[in-house]
């Protein structure tokens, strides 16, 4: 089968060779006739987390800002939300009250959008501080609108995160500290109600006169002592949650001052002027195309050698059918191909006296 | 070995006895032939004295398979359709054995009466031939004609005329047959072509062995079975494939070891 497809080749290589020459031959100056220029713009931001500010930023040990903040990026880059979010702040606008333009959004972010090289939502960051955005549309307004889109949206959602978390916990410490205070409040008034209540029962009882004696006096009177306790777990309650408003303010104020330091937008966007050339797609075209003639060219040879019913060698013969022997072709090429049967024959018959053909034509 | 001009082969002159007399006719056939240095020069790359040294033994080996050669025998050649080599084949054959069994007479019978091709290649006149032998009741000594090996004879077909009926189905036909067996040891029938001509059939059964050539890369395999099956299988010595020729670069061929 081998040495017949190798036949087939060799005998037709012209035809079998067509496919993989016409089809690129073609295909290749039309992909880069009809290829619409695209316009790409691109905005580099520096990611970093600033060293003397401690804020929980969202970042890890395991990996990089880039990768944290890319990956974020990336995931929001498949929301609707999102992109509805974008596509508001540019002249894609209209888009984004169907359900069909939001269709045709996603697709468009999908395809145009490349973070750090890699096309689309997914990402593989190799850099452990730049962060590259690439936006290729077919306008060159589009492209500058979306990018910018894309990172004004980036900053103002992650600040808007941080902020509504930092809200979050200072009003959850506020009313842990309102809490604590009310308590304080309470447990001190108890305290102050029961030491008035002793001293009108006991007129001759005298005041203690500092804390040693105040001690004394509380552990002769149990009641005092636990009043005197409650007061102290009250204050040290106040004290904790006041701590902890405080760190959640000095956290809330760090994120958003910080922010600006973890994510700066070194290289702004800036509209292009020129459109890009997509030296990828100019050969993924004929590339594609030479796969397709390849295969049609395979696709020929195998159909050539299925065609071929006749006799080229003993394996092709019924068997038992015995082959005394097989006589080849000479090859003469000076001689007409019409007359080089009669010139194999004449030349076989020479030594019996045959005339030989000339090799112009005459036999 | 100078094939051609080997005087041991040819007369005094290197030329048959009526050759020279075509030529003195004005023939000018023989002439061709025996100024052949001329054409041969034209042939450019191909020279017959080399090419021939390589189908010698190519034909060597192929009579010898089909076991002729020593014994006295008729052997036809044919092919399914026309153009398949049966004449390249049968010339070989002829100028093979006689040139291995210079002691043994040796006679090439051109059968296709509808293209005669043997006088024109030999250079000689068509008439009288194997035709005007059957229809005229010629005698066979007429017909034959000598080459330029002393012991290889050819009977070309003769000049076809029409209304003539089908001379080959004669019942003379048999008898010019039987006449050669006694003449030669080894008789080579050239048939027509057995899907094309219905004779060829026929004339298988006067022989005692049949080759059946064919053109490689031509000829179906259909064909080739229908052809054999119209042969007796008893007679039937085998295939010798035609123009055969790879496609394939001869160091590919090295290469792939095919």
């Amino acid at each position: 089968m081998f040495r017949k497809l190798l036949e087939a080749f060799f005998r037709h290589k012209l035809l079998v060779l067509l496919p993989p020459v016409l089809i690129p031959g073609i295909v290749s100056p039309i992909a880069v006739v009809a290829m619409p220029p695209v316009y790409e713009t691109t905005v580099s931001v520096w990611i970093d987390h600033p060293p003397l500010l401690n804020y929980n930023d969202g970042s890890s040990t395991w990996v990089s800002g880039v990768q944290s903040q890319s990956g974020r990026l990336s995931e929001l880059l498949r929301t609707r939300a999102f992109i509805s979010d974008v596509a508001s702040r540019t002249s894609l606008a209209p888009l984004v009250g169907s359900a069909a333009g939001q269709a045709r959004l996603a697709d468009l972010i999908a395809r145009d959008v490349s973070i750090n090289g890699t096309s689309g939502a997914a990402t593989t960051s190799v850099t452990d501080h730049l962060l590259v955005i690439r936006i290729q549309a077919n306008t060159a307004q589009l492209s500058y609108e979306l990018c910018k889109a894309i990172v004004d949206a980036y900053q103002e959602k992650t600040a808007a995160d941080q902020t509504d978390q930092a809200s979050v916990a200072v009003d959850f410490y506020q009313s842990q500290l309102q809490t604590a205070q009310q308590q304080l409040a309470k447990s001190t008034q108890d305290l102050r109600r029961y030491a008035i209540s002793v001293q009108a029962n006991n007129p001759d009882a005298a005041q203690p006169a500092d804390a040693q004696s105040g001690f004394a006096a509380a552990m002769l009177d149990p009641r005092l002592g636990a009043l005197q306790s409650n007061v102290q777990a009250g204050q040290l309650d106040v004290k904790n949650a006041q701590a902890n408003l405080n760190q959640a303010q000095q956290s809330a104020m760090m994120s958003a001052q910080g922010q600006q330091y973890g994510f700066q937008v070194l290289d702004a966007p800036q509209l292009p002027t020129a459109a890009t050339t997509q030296i990828k797609k100019i050969v993924i075209y004929p590339i594609a195309a030479a796969v397709v003639g390849l295969g049609l060219a395979a696709m020929l040879l195998v159909l050539l050698v299925a065609s071929d019913r006749s006799v080229r060698s003993e394996v092709d013969l019924a068997s038992g059918l015995r082959v005394l022997g097989t006589v080849p072709s000479l090859q003469l090429k000076r001689i007409p191909k019409k007359l080089r049967s009669v010139a194999t024959r004449r030349a076989i018959g020479v030594p019996a006296g045959m005339a030989l053909p000339a090799s112009g034509g005459t036999k | 070995m100078n094939i051609i001009a080997d005087p041991q082969h040819h007369g005094a002159a290197g030329l048959p006895p009526d050759a020279e007399d075509d030529t003195a006719t004005g023939a000018g056939a023989w002439l061709r032939t025996t100024s052949s240095n001329t054409d041969l020069a034209k042939l450019g790359d191909v020279q017959p004295e080399w090419l021939f040294k390589d189908c010698d033994e190519l034909f060597r080996g192929i009579y010898t398979r089909a076991g002729t050669g020593f014994a006295a025998e008729v052997l036809a050649v044919c092919s399914a359709v026309v153009g398949e080599g049966k004449t390249t084949v049968s010339v070989g054959l002829a100028v093979s054995i006689a040139q291995d069994f210079p002691d043994r007479r040796v006679l090439l019978v051109e059968t296709d009466l509808q293209r005669p091709i043997l006088a024109d290649d030999f250079g000689i006149q068509s008439s009288p031939g194997l035709l005007d032998c059957l229809v005229n009741k010629e005698p066979l000594l007429a017909a034959v004609r000598p080459t330029f090996l002393a012991n290889l004879h050819i009977v070309p077909a003769g000049v076809a005329a029409s209304g003539r009926g089908r001379p080959l189905r004669s019942s003379h036909m048999a008898a010019v047959v039987d006449a050669m067996r006694q003449s030669y040891d080894v008789v080579i029938l050239d048939l027509p072509a057995i899907l094309a001509n219905s004779d060829a059939s026929l004339l298988t059964d006067l022989a005692d062995g049949v080759i059946c050539v064919v053109r490689a890369g031509i000829t179906p395999v259909a064909m080739v079975n229908r052809a054999v099956e119209q042969i007796d299988p008893s007679k039937l010595r085998g295939v010798v494939i035609n123009g055969t020729d790879s496609a394939i670069p001869g160091w590919l061929r090295r290469l792939a070891g095919i």
